[in-house]
């Protein structure tokens, strides 16, 4: 986190002279001449360079209503042809029932001439429900800058955000305003090193101004999520302080309250269906909670199909759920909401944030944020994930665990029952409940040209759910080419007999029942030959690994999609009459202990019992994310496995 | 990059909303013959009838597709439903449900809403297809789901191939065509190898009909590097040759590629009718002091090539008439017809002959002469003719060799319009594999810590290509990455130490790429001896066709050879304890050759591997496997090095 502040802070110096202060003027600025602008010369490398992103938020009052207008202005320049094409073509995405008004758009050539966009040139479209203005940029090249600016309509909302780190490109200058009526008070954040003003009263409207400047892109890395680290400013209405000065608006308690009643609150005409759907599940009183939890779940997910896009107006409502076996996301939490509090599980609804995506943020209560819904249950202390239909309890998808959620605690004030939010870490299932383990014997045939390897790999937790989905949902050709894909990645050898697959339900998901794939497997692949002596290329046994030899100086911190261990057991008979000289290359021993824990390593180690070699490899990921600080010792842990991977014995003739 | 013409009318070639009533074969039948399934199409039909509308001929087409659930996993696997359609074939009318097994009997769920949006692809920046999204309710084992759908086809230049198979295994597919006696009627069988497809033809009184008919068709599995499904699925397509008017006199419709080149040259006969100012002044300063017709077409194509960028806006006609030269000279952007135009007008303006030229990309099996109709081509190119010599400018390639086709017409018939009522037929060339060459030269020594060494790599023809293109969206920060990717050797472990690219030859489009780099860990020294594999390249997908699984062709872009020679210095102290044997392969469609050379203080490798093939048909896969084995092979013998 630190280093990526450096890197900014490198380009603030740099430009510290131009520095500007908070700007409270509240208009766009479009002359119609055209101004010169000057380059920051570390950018003149790149494919385009953003000149300025200028955005306004504004509120104000459209007669009874309060009317929400977005504006955006934004100034680039083009360096190169792909920086033509990222930008000769605009997008301007409108929400559901907003409009566009005082689009301006042209070019502005190298030589000073200027070509505008005629307006009978705006197209539009709509797709999965946005829609959006496009329009392309004429007579563009290399030297030129593109402007455009526009203002939005749009149906208002209390909540806000903008991004200014996603564009592809640095942007030299962003500015931020929310503009409201002064007897609205907003709380505003900034994210990431975005300046951002408190809030100040110029004429009769509230301005909370923002800027930055140089803005860089921020490049992928490997195991790494970028998004929470992206420039933003996040926003929400506070205070109404013309009604209730006193009472803050749109809090997390309100939100919990308004959640919870919406989704557990029953229609008397869903209340027949709900019934006969409850009286179709398999559940008997006799079941403990957890069990009746588990058969809920499975008969749900295999009866309702769950689609977020979903076509249909009332795809929340129980008995058009219950007459369509159709729902959405919303959709989905109800129903389960429904016959959970029927039949009496104790359960607590949970928005949970993502660590792949924008955290939500306790302490600004933008309602936005909430994205993902799962349930908790407090006797058991674990999770089920209503929507992912390849999931089973308690698996939920990796990255909506080990992160803060929005607990929602029912409690009961008299006979209204209603829920407390409350902000707790989404625990995850701990690390030694994902693996991948394997276990391979292997001979060589008489003619020391081919391995005849047995291979069992066994895979829990996590690492399962990955394939378990192939049983369920594929033709049964389908999973025969899936498990000739999956015994393959041993010995790179498609000769494969015997293929035997085991504990493939999507509900078996205890760490008892591992899903299972055996098999006999013939290979060349692994064998190579210098003159008289054998080659055998043990490490590709483990299959191909990440790599991370080659790095360019590292942003963000390192972020998995769920810890794990891999261990794995190689036997190997040395045929009759041969030798191995380099059994010593086998040995790896890469750890980093934190307080006497291994919280990752690769260590792999043999042992040779007469003509048996036992080679024992454990790879360990105690933790989802380490720091920056220890990215050099990630590093090495994953390139350990990558160094194994190409370990290779030499057999020779004794 | 090639651009896809009115991408929006080809997207509904290519989707499977395809279409029925109960029931040429039971649904018990069909529920044991298709068992380990998850759905099947029951039926899947399309009926298109023709009429006369102020003396032209327009149809209206109705479709029905019935799908039989035959697990419990399908609910959520296939309840969204897409309608495509546009503006020339207009939605009449829409309705879908499902009938759940109910008893003895079916219950009827009705879809109730319906989403129209735009159609988007990526090639496409705009255009007029819209598609209707419904989702199936209740797709309970032993349901049916039925989608019923009519619309109007304005114009029948544009009447798309019906499709037998879909994306489920179909049981019954039916297309029935109905048209005036007055209209003559043609078809094209294509891909029928089983003769499954049952022809009834129906040529007495007023009103004729032709149906064609299949049962149990299944669609062959797809694979990313197969053709489109045009070259490998049963369909049927159906034309109109001619027809006589309400005077009795026969009018020519699309019986030939006459015809064909008639429609075409009506809509384009507004296109560049006069030359404009700027194209001739822009002509003219491209070309001033330049005397050879070749030199200006090149100097003109580049210009286009440099300095066009590749939008396209298809509203109705949009996408079959190209824009006026002049103003796609002032946007800086066009589709391929625009360009086309462009490059036209700008060489006629130079007093070279050149047209505006329909084609197919690879993407399409047909030939104009097995096929007079607009589903051949896909594509507008500008041809020029230069010393009796065609030479095909394709605007949309930015590094497309000139006097060399781009990659994706190759082999192509070009349609070449010479003047309103004249026009030739002509076979682009393919680019042969001595064109498209990759030269490696590497040099390596061997040390404690693997290997360290230096290579310069040459990309010819399509491969150079190929290179500038991508080149084109590279920036200094990730072309590290592109270029050690390019240039791998030895293992992942390859570090990239330095490395330079150079445009070596802009106008043969060849790139130079040198690199500096060591792989530690390559190579085994044992005692006093040294192992290692000069095979340094890995040659991408070496493993092998599955013969039994996989029916249809491989793609490839292009024939190629590729050239590596690997020289290695002996370590100081050394001696070639084992050198390789030397090997030769070669079938019909590749080559393959690896040669061990000692030289003094050193030992060259030389591979070369040949591929003659750009369809490579399933018949031939066996000619595939057989060099890749032979290849896996000899890939793996080690040279040792002993201690003097």
């Amino acid at each position: 986190m630190h280093k990526l502040s450096l890197t900014l802070a490198v380009y603030c110096i740099t430009t510290a002279a131009i520095a500007q202060s908070f700007d409270y003027s509240t208009t766009i600025r479009w002359s119609d001449i055209p101004e010169k602008h000057v380059i920051n010369p570390a950018f003149v490398g790149e494919a385009a360079v953003g000149i300025l992103d200028y955005r306004i938020i504004l509120y104000k009052s459209d007669g009874e209503e309060l009317g929400m207008y977005t504006s955006y202005h934004k100034v680039i320049r083009i360096n190169n042809d792909k920086g033509i094409e990222m930008f000769n073509k605009v997008y301007v995405p409108l929400y559901a029932g907003a409009e566009l008004s005082d689009l301006k758009a042209r070019v502005i050539l190298k030589n000073g001439q200027v070509i505008n966009v005629p307006a009978d040139k705006v197209k539009e479209i709509e797709e999965d429900g946005r829609r959006y203005k496009l329009f392309a940029m004429e007579g563009v090249e290399k030297g030129a800058e593109i402007e455009y600016a526009y203002t939005i309509k749009r149906g208002t909302s209390y909540f806000g955000t903008e991004m200014y780190q996603s564009a592809g490109v640095p942007y030299q200058q962003v500015v931020f305003k929310l503009i409201v009526p002064k007897y609205l008070k907003f709380d505003a954040k900034a994210f990431n090193g975005f300046k951002l003003s408190t809030d100040s009263i110029i004429n009769e409207q509230r301005v909370i101004a923002g800027y930055d400047e140089n803005v860089v892109v921020l490049e992928d890395e490997k195991y790494a999520e970028k998004e929470a680290y992206l420039k933003r400013v996040e926003y929400k209405l506070s205070y109404n302080l013309s009604s209730t000065p006193d009472v803050r608006l749109f809090t997390w308690k309100e939100f919990a309250k308004r959640t919870f009643n919406n989704f557990t609150t029953l229609q008397p005409k869903d209340e027949k269906p709900l019934n006969v759907f409850i009286a179709k599940m398999p559940v008997k009183p006799a079941m403990g909670e957890e069990e009746k939890i588990k058969v809920i779940e499975h008969f749900i997910k295999t009866n309702i199909n769950v689609d977020k896009k979903l076509i249909g107006e009332d795809a929340g409502a129980i008995e058009q759920i219950m007459r369509t076996k159709n729902t959405d996301d919303n959709g989905i939490i109800h129903l389960y909401a429904g016959v959970f509090e029927k039949l009496g599980i104790n359960y607590q609804i949970v928005f949970t944030g993502r660590r792949d995506s924008y955290p939500i943020d306790e302490a600004l209560e933008n309602w936005n944020r909430i994205e993902e819904t799962i349930f908790y249950f407090p006797p058991t202390n674990k999770y089920l994930a209503p929507a992912s239909v390849e999931l089973r309890y308690p698996y939920i998808p990796a990255y909506f665990a080990d992160t803060k959620g929005l607990f929602l605690k029912s409690t009961t004030i008299g006979d209204f029952k209603t829920a407390i939010g409350v902000f707790k870490k989404v625990e995850i299932i701990p690390f030694e409940h994902h693996a991948h383990n394997m276990d391979v014997t292997i001979k060589f045939n008489r003619s020391m040209d081919t391995l005849l390897l047995n291979s069992r790999q066994y895979l829990m937790g996590y690492s399962a759910t990955e394939l378990r989905p192939i049983y369920a949902f594929l033709p049964k050709d389908k999973q025969d080419e899936a498990n000739i894909s999956i015994v393959k990645s041993v010995a790179n050898s498609t000769d494969i007999t015997n293929i035997k697959v085991e504990n493939v339900l999507l509900t078996d998901v205890e760490d008892s029942k591992p899903y299972t794939i055996s098999a006999d497997i013939k290979s060349t692949e692994l064998l190579e030959n210098a003159g008289n002596k054998i080659l055998f290329k043990v490490g590709e046994v483990i299959g191909p690994q990440v790599e991370m030899y080659q790095e360019k100086p590292r942003q963000l911190p390192i972020e998995l999609p769920y810890p794990h261990v891999l261990n794995r057991v190689i036997k190997m008979e040395i045929p009759e009459g041969y030798q191995v000289k380099n059994l010593n290359d086998i040995n790896i021993n890469i750890e980093h202990k934190e307080e006497g824990l291994v919280t990752m390593g690769f260590v792999s180690s043999y042992e040779k019992e007469g003509n048996i070699v036992t080679i024992k490899i454990f790879e360990t990921y105690r933790n989802t994310s380490y720091p920056l600080s220890q990215f050099e010792i990630f590093k090495k842990v994953i390139n350990a496995s990558a160094d194994f991977n190409k370990v290779v014995l030499v057999l020779e003739k004794m | 990059m090639h651009c896809t013409k009115r991408k929006g009318w080809y997207l509904l070639l290519a989707v499977l909303i395809l279409v029925q009533a109960l029931y040429a074969q039971s649904v018990q039948e069909v529920q044991k013959r298709y068992a380990s399934e998850n759905a099947v199409f029951l039926n899947n039909e399309r009926e298109t009838n023709i009429y006369f509308k102020n003396e032209e001929p327009v149809a209206e087409t109705a479709e029905k597709s019935d799908m039989l659930i035959l697990s419990d996993r399908a609910n959520g696997m296939y309840n969204k439903n897409r309608v495509y359609h546009g503006s020339f074939n207009q939605l009449l009318s829409l309705e879908a449900y499902t009938s759940v097994p109910d008893g003895n009997k079916y219950r009827t769920i009705k879809v109730t809403e319906f989403k129209e949006q735009n159609a988007t692809s990526n090639s496409v920046f705009y255009d007029d297809t819209k598609e209707s999204v419904f989702d199936f309710p209740s797709l309970v084992k032993g349901a049916i789901a039925t989608e019923k759908h009519t619309e109007f086809n304005k114009d029948l230049h544009l009447l798309i191939p019906f499709y037998f198979s879909s994306y489920l295994p179909v049981a019954n597919a039916k297309y029935t065509v109905t048209f005036p006696a007055a209209i003559q009627v043609k078809y094209i069988i294509k891909n029928d190898v089983g003769n499954n497809v049952k022809v009834a033809e129906n040529r007495r009184g007023k009103q004729h009909s032709i149906q064609f008919t299949a049962s149990n068709i299944t669609s062959l599995d797809r694979f990313g590097d197969a053709p489109s499904r045009a070259y490998s699925e049963p369909h049927v397509i159906v034309y109109i040759a001619n027809y006589k008017n309400s005077q009795g006199i026969e009018v020519p419709f699309l019986a030939n590629v006459n015809d064909l080149y008639a429609w075409y040259s009506s809509l384009v006969k507004n296109v560049n009718a006069s030359t404009a100012a700027n194209i001739q002044q822009l002509s003219d300063s491209l070309t001033a002091g330049i005397f050879s017709e070749k030199e200006k077409t090149r100097q003109i194509y580049r210009w286009v090539q440099n300095n066009i960028k590749y939008v396209a806006f298809e509203d109705g006609m949009e996408g079959f008439v190209p824009r006026q030269a002049a103003d796609v000279c002032n946007k800086r952007y066009g589709d391929c017809k625009d360009m086309a135009s462009l490059l036209t007008s700008l060489l006629n303006a130079a007093g070279i002959k050149a047209y505006l030229t329909w084609i197919g990309t690879r993407d399409i099996p047909y030939d104009y002469d097995d096929v007079p109709l607009p589903i051949v081509d896909n594509h507008m190119i500008c041809t020029a003719s230069v010393n009796n010599v065609w030479i095909y400018l394709d605007g949309t390639d930015p590094n497309c060799i000139f006097e060399k086709p781009s990659k994706a017409i190759q082999g192509k018939q070009a349609l070449i319009g010479i003047n309103s009522k004249d026009f030739t037929i002509a076979r682009v060339p393919e680019l042969t594999n001595d064109q498209n060459l990759l030269l490696d030269s590497t040099n390596i020594t061997i040390g404690d810590k693997g290997i360290t060494g230096s290579s310069s790599v040459y990309f010819k023809g399509y491969f150079g290509v190929d290179l500038y293109n991508t080149l084109i969206y590279r920036d200094s920060k990730d072309l590290l990455d592109y270029v050690k990717g390019r240039t791998l050797k030895g293992s992942n472990k390859y570090i990239l130490n330095n490395y330079e690219v150079e445009r070596f030859n802009p106008l043969e489009k060849i790139v130079n790429i040198k690199t500096k780099f060591e792989v530690p860990d390559y190579g085994k020294k044992i005692a006093d001896e040294i192992y290692i594999n000069l095979a340094l390249d890995n040659y991408g997908n070496t493993s092998m066709l599955d013969t039994l699984k996989r029916k249809v062709a491989v793609d490839n872009d292009f024939r190629f050879n590729v050239k590596n020679y690997t020289t290695l210095t002996i370590p100081d102290g050394y001696d070639v304890g084992f050198l390789p044997a030397n090997y030769d392969f070669k079938n019909s469609l590749y080559a393959f050759s690896i040669q061990y050379k000692k030289m003094p203080g050193s030992i060259v490798a030389e591979q070369i591997f040949t591929s003659n093939v750009m369809m490579l048909e399933p018949q031939n896969f066996g000619l595939y496997n057989q060099a890749i084995k032979e290849l896996n092979t000899q890939r793996k013998q080690q040279l040792v090095l002993k201690k003097k």
